[in-house]
């Protein structure tokens, strides 16, 4: 890490007591309000020993929604209204694509304090109520200030081809490779009753489908959803209360890159993944190696590759043989997205980090059910990558012992 | 309730005069901003190497220029070493950024860290940001496209308290008087000079009661602040100021959910939050920079942050109570009737304010100290339905 005076662990201070998600998907029928209810509700249900949601002194929303995606929360006051509780403070995080992941760690920060024994992370998105040219597009153009790429073309599938290309001429990955990645997180999905996407796809199903930006084609690429998720956290020394498998929180970090694509170094790897996992590594004292399952930012086939590596689950130039042989599946090395990943919940962005913590939580307390992996040390890794020129990621650590 | 008195302090402010900047982008004003914020720290600081984490705030988008995440800051400050986080939380997005930035510090996490706030809001016309923004506030909710812009939300409030507390457009356009006496005085002020309650009566109406000069400008800006833990402030400089309090409040956002329209619980929320961690009284408060985005608006901040009871904010600002040189002055700088509201630049300016006043820097605009302490506050968002108070100190 770059500076002086080390960065102070919050290893052991805040735990996880519960979660909940809506399905993922072309959700038409309800509102962002109904998402951010039903999972309000859900979340408090689902803390063991019961909580009164009057406990809850703080509060984070996650969203980016407001004007591009409509209709979104402008500010804390929004979660307000849904939750019912006008009497504790309330912060509308707005972070690019690690938002959900990002509110989670203000959360866990706003605990760190000493403020707040109880608090809630909530993420919701709608994605499907508009066209992706009438808000992805615009929301690229505006993003970097108006840089003049974006509109040359530079969509999310155009960004991460760059670094797909370049996988494929410095690692000689494949299309299949990417393809692969795909197949794994289809298979997950499938098992997972909050994906959208529940069916199983072949390679060869892969390179069939449309081509989007070569060489990504339409199955390597997660859906566009609407979702949404929530944790409940507390003081570490209250979890018990609460629960008796509340999962701790080891570490929690943000790390960034510069966003223009001349400050790049390479396209090779995602330095605000590297910045992020490192330092949520240093926090948690914890080894790559010692991680039992990950929840990585799949958005795109290739970028989970790209993420394996910078997190350090492997050698750059590693993934891509290794995805093949079977090593990040279910029963494999060390299962990379069992949920099914983006890649078969789609992004809702407030709600994807949040969701993946969820499945997190679940997976350390062996509630996972047919796609449930084997835990050994009882340590869990979430992951998002995202925002202008994929220079935001956040990482978090969790554990089921303190 | 912990509270965090004491344990973090700021070190360093900057700002850059409000203004229209069509000639500078946003990332020229945040650039500047944070140069002007490091060089502010009197024994000088190494950016790179001291601050640990930062937290940007800005609201975008819909003013045509706006950052995405924290990168966009990472670009800016040439620092790509450091873990930041955008915060977007309505009219309050500036002082819950530094809201969250001091739990960075007193999390433990980090001992130096930053938080910078920038807006444009001159590149688009109204219409197409802030209505457009207000309708999508309530998630497009029809309250908004029949016009309830907020001017038009403040003239609820205006037309109740003259109606139940016996105010009148001159008690308003006072505040507006006031207000632009102090902005003459601050090279920051966008409004640089006086009105008199006549002016201000005979300026068009935008929405019954309030005229144009009731309402603030629409400015771009940028501020910036650095905060430490306190243990380490005097490395940074011998005149630290000491966080007491901060705390968010908060309120439905729907006007049929309000039971009055002649006081907002956001304030009154996040003033008892902050004065409960704060551990102090309204009177040991010398001076207050509160959120004046509309005159009627400054005399219900009075009352909601408890400086008097509800209707008494009238007679006292008539009477001089809140002039620069009353017994409790009320924007020194000129708030945002002579600054303008960039949004997440906002509430940091007036951190910014409040520091050098508590170290006795702001020149012809200096108020007289006796306790050395300020406060700070913002509302707005949706339906009024977010505020942030943070208290400040010269003594820990």
């Amino acid at each position: 890490m770059q500076g002086g005076n080390k960065v102070e662990s919050i290893k052991g201070k805040v735990a996880i007591i519960g979660t909940a998600m809506t399905p993922f998907g072309g959700l038409y029928d309800k509102s962002l309000e109904d998402l951010a209810q039903e999972v309000f509700i859900n979340c408090v249900k689902s803390v063991d020993k019961g909580i009164d949601p009057k406990e809850i002194k703080a509060g984070w929303i996650g969203s980016i929604g407001m004007d591009l995606l409509i209709p979104g929360g402008l500010s804390g006051s929004w979660l307000t209204t849904q939750m019912g509780n006008a009497d504790i403070p309330i912060t509308r995080v707005c972070d690019g694509c690690i938002t959900g992941g990002d509110t989670l760690r203000q959360a866990v920060i706003g605990i760190a304090t000493g403020l707040y024994d109880v608090v809630i992370a909530l993420g919701a998105e709608k994605m499907t109520e508009k066209t992706a040219s009438d808000f992805l597009m615009p929301l690229g153009g505006e993003l970097l200030g108006f840089n003049p790429y974006w509109i040359w073309g530079m969509t999310a599938p155009a960004t991460q081809a760059l670094y797909a290309t370049r996988q494929m001429y410095e690692f000689g990955y494949t299309m299949e490779m990417f393809a692969r990645v795909a197949v794994k997180n289809h298979r997950n999905g499938k098992r997972c009753p909050y994906a959208y996407y529940r069916h199983e796809v072949t390679i060869e199903e892969v390179l069939k489908s449309p081509l989007v930006c070569w060489p990504l084609h339409l199955l390597d690429c997660c859906p566009q959803t609407d979702g949404a998720a929530a944790a409940i956290l507390c003081r570490a020394d209250l979890a018990k209360k609460y629960t008796d498998k509340p999962v701790y929180v080891l570490g929690s970090n943000v790390g960034v890159d510069y966003a223009l694509y001349w400050d790049k170094a390479n396209f090779i790897e995602l330095p605000a993944t590297i910045r992020a996992a490192r330092g949520a590594f240093e926090m948690a004292g914890v080894k790559p190696a010692e991680v039992d399952l990950a929840e990585t930012h799949d958005c795109f086939t290739n970028t989970e590759l790209l993420n394996i590596e910078d997190i350090g689950f492997c050698k750059k130039g590693g993934a891509g043989p290794l995805v093949m042989e079977g090593e990040f599946d279910i029963g494999g090395r060390i299962p990379v997205g069992p949920s099914g990943g983006l890649k078969t919940h789609g992004h809702p962005i407030g709600a994807t980090g949040l969701f993946q913590i969820c499945e997190c939580f679940w997976q350390l307390r062996e509630e996972a059910g047919e796609r449930q992996v084997k835990i050994d040390r009882g340590i869990a890794l979430q992951h998002n990558v995202g925002g202008a020129g994929f220079a935001d990621s956040c990482v978090t650590i969790l554990s089921r012992s303190a | 309730m912990e509270s965090i008195r004491g344990k973090v302090a700021i070190i360093g402010v900057g700002m850059i005069p409000f203004g229209e900047h069509f000639e500078k982008s946003m990332e020229d004003m945040a650039q500047e901003t944070y140069i002007n914020c490091i060089k502010s720290v009197d024994k000088g600081i190494e950016p790179k190497k001291d601050i640990k984490a930062a937290w940007l705030g800005n609201l975008g988008r819909l003013f045509g220029a706006g950052a995405m995440s924290g990168s966009w800051l990472a670009t800016q400050i040439g620092n790509t070493g450091i873990p930041i986080t955008r915060i977007e939380s309505g009219c309050p997005t500036g002082s819950d950024t530094l809201r969250h930035a001091i739990f960075g510090v007193a999390s433990g996490m980090y001992d130096v860290v930053l938080a910078l706030g920038a807006e444009k809001m001159r590149e688009k016309p109204g219409t197409e940001s802030l209505i457009a923004l207000g309708t999508i506030g309530l998630g497009g909710h029809p309250s908004w496209t029949w016009g309830s812009t907020a001017p038009a939300m403040q003239a609820v409030y205006a037309t109740r308290q003259m109606y139940e507390l016996g105010y009148t457009m001159e008690t308003f356009a006072r505040v507006a008087v006031k207000n632009h006496h102090n902005g003459k005085l601050c090279p920051f002020a966008h409004y640089r000079y006086e009105v008199t309650i006549e002016d201000v009566l005979r300026s068009p109406m935008v929405c019954w009661p309030l005229h144009l000069l009731d309402c603030c400008p629409q400015t771009d800006g940028a501020a910036a602040v650095i905060v430490c833990r306190a243990d380490l402030a005097k490395n940074y400089t011998d005149k630290p100021v000491y966080v007491l309090g901060t705390h968010v409040g908060l309120d439905h956002s729907f006007y049929w959910d309000k039971h009055n329209f002649i006081e907002m619980l956001a304030t009154v929320r996040a003033a008892n939050g902050a004065f409960d961690m704060a551990g102090i009284k309204r009177e040991e408060v010398d001076f207050a920079e509160v959120h004046d985005c509309f005159t009627n608006t400054e005399v219900m901040n009075y009352e909601d942050i408890g400086f008097c009871k509800k209707g008494e904010g009238g007679p006292r600002l008539m009477e001089g109570y809140f002039d620069i040189d009353g017994p409790l002055p009320i924007q020194p700088s000129g708030g945002l009737k002579a600054h303008g509201h960039p949004i997440a630049a906002t509430g940091i300016s007036q951190i910014c304010e409040c520091f050098w006043q508590l170290r006795e820097e702001a020149g012809d605009r200096q108020v007289k100290l006796k306790n050395g302490i300020a406060l700070q506050h913002n509302v707005g968002g949706s339906g009024f339905g977010v505020s942030c108070v943070t208290i400040t100190s010269r003594n820990p």
